[in-house]
């Protein structure tokens, strides 16, 4: 039997989450490592007909696709019991899903009951090379999983060498959505759900559902005014949005300013926030602490204002004012304006 | 309709010890007192877990040892901020309901006990340590596989709760681990418990971009983020009464009172759980029950970048716009 490639497409509403398509890219280049088939397994309600089709433009050679009314909003344990039930039966290699609110909900319990390892927030994922001394002892196909630990100040690469799938969240943002040169022929598996899932499965109910914004705004912003516990006030903040209107780009906050009370959460960069990669990124009045910077390092130019010159995140920027925020960003505004 | 043991306060509610309500109309008029409190028939067995976790938001030096191991002791040690949030909420159930038992479970080495004191102090009503060298070095299944089955050995609670995620691991991971391991319905990101009736709860949470509200039965846990309200702080009554808690093996030392004292106040000892007590696989716990693995680790660095510095005044900042636009014009991000 061909070896397997699982990657889990979340769904919103009648579509594909881009994380799908984030985590196809990856599982394609994973499966060609592996000469293995990709396989995307997508669960939701009343999806449509291209959404479905779109995968074989990213290399998936099968689709498994559930589709009830019941099945949204997502709830724990229908897709607990679909995606362990078709992990037991296809028996697959490695098994990708996104570190979203429904994936860190869903990835562990069906590790659990899988017994077997999952590897939460992954950076990066690369099949071992036992030809390399610093990989010899791990067997072929081994996944290498690559992630930030000890509040964001370690990196461990983490192996499960023994129990399939080796099971890796991945935060969204993080890998790039790319189509396979040629797209692939995929066979699409239509499964009833109440073939896998009883009664007893639909007990946790959502009463109700509200949507407090969209996020894609920042993701995908080419520029990113980004503020800092040293913005110092929620008025300050405004001086931020101003900028990002004067040169035609988005703001956003670390995790500091947020708790802070300075902006609202969806606008929140960093480990527990969004990963961007924008061509500028100005970081106003933030320390540079590794679980924010790790949800921007990959900016093209990286400008930073701090009061502090000795602040971590100008060993990052390309561009250093030492200054506040209050004085210095009034000067930009005037100067993105002429 | 399902009486309700419990509903969120209003903002204008006051605060009562104690609930015997035989007129529960004629107070609400007199106090404008919340209109749902009923005395509850069947007290709620809550077990809230937590974790003792290195503080990483302050590190202050080097995190590696030359042997390239972490080094755990530069960190000091604190209660999991987010299990302090899942304690808040258990509290507040109590606060409605004060026969509500919250009990707090940990696994981790001795000085775990520090934690569970910490949650004693703050109104927990009892503590369990599960701890021996056959638990350390686990992964999260191997961690929640034990800790599901210590909580089978003490009796299954209605109700779990547990912090969304630890400051060390940063995984998420065990909250839901448990929930599979004992059958339980889970909620998580849990920010608030509107309501708890005989039959289950009702909670709000954060599900990226959207808010929901969702009801869950009995059993069932609630993992809470750490956006929940803070934990409120310790109660003198609480740290006067919990000082000298301890497990069995530091009651017989000589640094706690003498075992009289501890007999006569059997609330001071915090249970202690072992391998040999809870009969458990050894094959499923520890190092040996952990199907993943560190393969290496290495201390997060940035090389430092050449950068350049512009002054405050306006010249300087109109060259840093000019400089910043035409690099922004023709810089990619990287991994494009």
């Amino acid at each position: 039997m061909k070896k397997n490639i699982f990657v889990h497409c979340e769904t919103v509403g009648s579509v594909l989450a881009p994380i799908a398509y984030e985590l196809l890219t990856k599982g394609r280049t994973l499966a060609n490592d592996l000469g293995a088939e990709l396989t995307a397994l997508i669960i939701g309600s009343e999806i449509e007909k291209a959404a479905i089709e779109s995968v074989s433009h990213y290399g998936a050679h099968r689709v498994y696709w559930c589709d009830d009314a019941r099945l949204v909003p997502y709830t724990t344990l229908p897709y607990t019991r679909l995606l362990a039930a078709l992990c037991e039966k296809e028996q697959p290699e490695v098994f990708l899903i996104g570190a979203t609110a429904q994936g860190r909900d869903l990835a562990p319990r069906v590790a659990a009951r899988l017994r077997t390892g999952l590897t939460a927030h992954c950076t990066t994922l690369e099949i071992a090379d036992s030809s390399l001394p610093s990989e010899a002892g791990l067997s072929a196909g081994t996944l290498l999983m690559t992630r930030p630990a000890l509040g964001g100040n370690i990196a461990a690469t983490i192996v499960c060498p023994e129990r399939r799938p080796q099971m890796a969240s991945v935060t969204p943002g993080v890998f790039v959505a790319q189509k396979a040169k040629n797209p692939v022929a995929t066979e699409v598996v239509r499964l009833a759900v109440d073939d896998y899932v009883p009664a007893d499965d639909w007990r946790v109910k959502v009463l109700s559902h509200k949507e407090t914004t969209t996020e894609s705004a920042i993701h995908q912003a080419e520029v990113v005014v980004c503020g800092g516990f040293g913005v110092g006030s929620k008025k300050n903040f405004a001086l931020l949005e101003r900028l990002a209107a004067a040169l035609g780009g988005t703001v956003a906050a670390t995790r500091a300013a947020v708790d802070a009370g300075f902006a609202e959460r969806s606008l929140q960069i960093g480990q527990t926030g969004l990963t961007v990669r924008p061509r500028l990124f100005i970081a106003c009045g933030c320390s540079g602490a590794i679980q924010f910077t790790s949800g921007m390092k990959d900016s093209g130019t990286i400008v930073s204002i701090n009061s502090d010159a000795h602040a971590p995140i100008n060993t990052l920027a390309d561009y250093v004012v030492v200054g506040e925020v209050e004085e210095v960003l009034p000067k930009m505004i005037q100067a993105a304006l002429t | 309709m399902q009486p309700l043991l419990y509903e969120k306060r209003a903002k204008k509610g006051l605060s009562f010890a104690t609930l015997r309500l035989y007129s529960w109309a004629a107070i609400a008029l007199v106090f404008e007192f919340d209109r749902y409190l009923f005395y509850t028939l069947m007290p709620l067995d809550i077990l809230v877990l937590i974790k003792q976790v290195p503080d990483t938001r302050g590190v202050n030096a080097p995190l590696m040892t030359a042997e390239g191991i972490v080094n755990r002791a530069s960190l000091p040690t604190i209660t999991n901020p987010d299990d302090l949030c899942a304690l808040e909420q258990a509290l507040r159930i109590k606060d409605q309901a004060p026969d509500t038992t919250v009990r707090l479970l940990t696994m981790g080495p001795p000085s775990a006990v520090e934690a569970l004191k910490e949650g004693l102090f703050r109104g927990a009503t009892s503590a369990a340590l599960l701890t021996g060298r056959a638990f350390a070095a686990a992964d999260t299944l191997a961690t929640s596989y034990a800790l599901s089955q210590c909580i089978q050995a003490q009796g299954q609670p209605s109700l779990i709760f547990c912090g969304q995620q630890s400051l060390d691991g940063d995984t998420a991971h065990v909250g839901a681990q448990v929930a599979e391991l004992l059958g339980y319905a889970q909620v998580t990101q849990v920010v608030e418990v509107e309501s708890v009736s005989e039959s289950g709860i009702i909670a709000c949470r954060h599900a990226d971009v959207a808010e929901e509200r969702v009801s869950a039965p009995f059993p069932c846990l609630l993992a809470v983020s750490g956006e929940a309200a803070p934990c409120r702080t310790r109660n003198i009554q609480q740290l006067l009464r919990f000082k000298h808690a301890a497990t069995l093996s530091v009651q017989a030392s000589s640094a706690t009172p003498a075992a009289a004292y501890y007999a006569q106040r059997p609330y001071l000892t915090i249970e202690e759980w072992s391998e040999e007590r809870l009969g458990i696989d050894p094959t499923r716990i520890g190092l040996k029950g952990s199907p993943t693995q560190v393969w290496q680790t290495l201390e997060v660095a940035f090389a430092p970048k050449e950068n350049e510095s512009f002054g405050m005044d306006e010249q300087e900042i109109a060259r840093l716009l000019q400089k910043m636009r035409r690099k922004a014009d023709t810089s990619c991000p990287k991994n494009a």
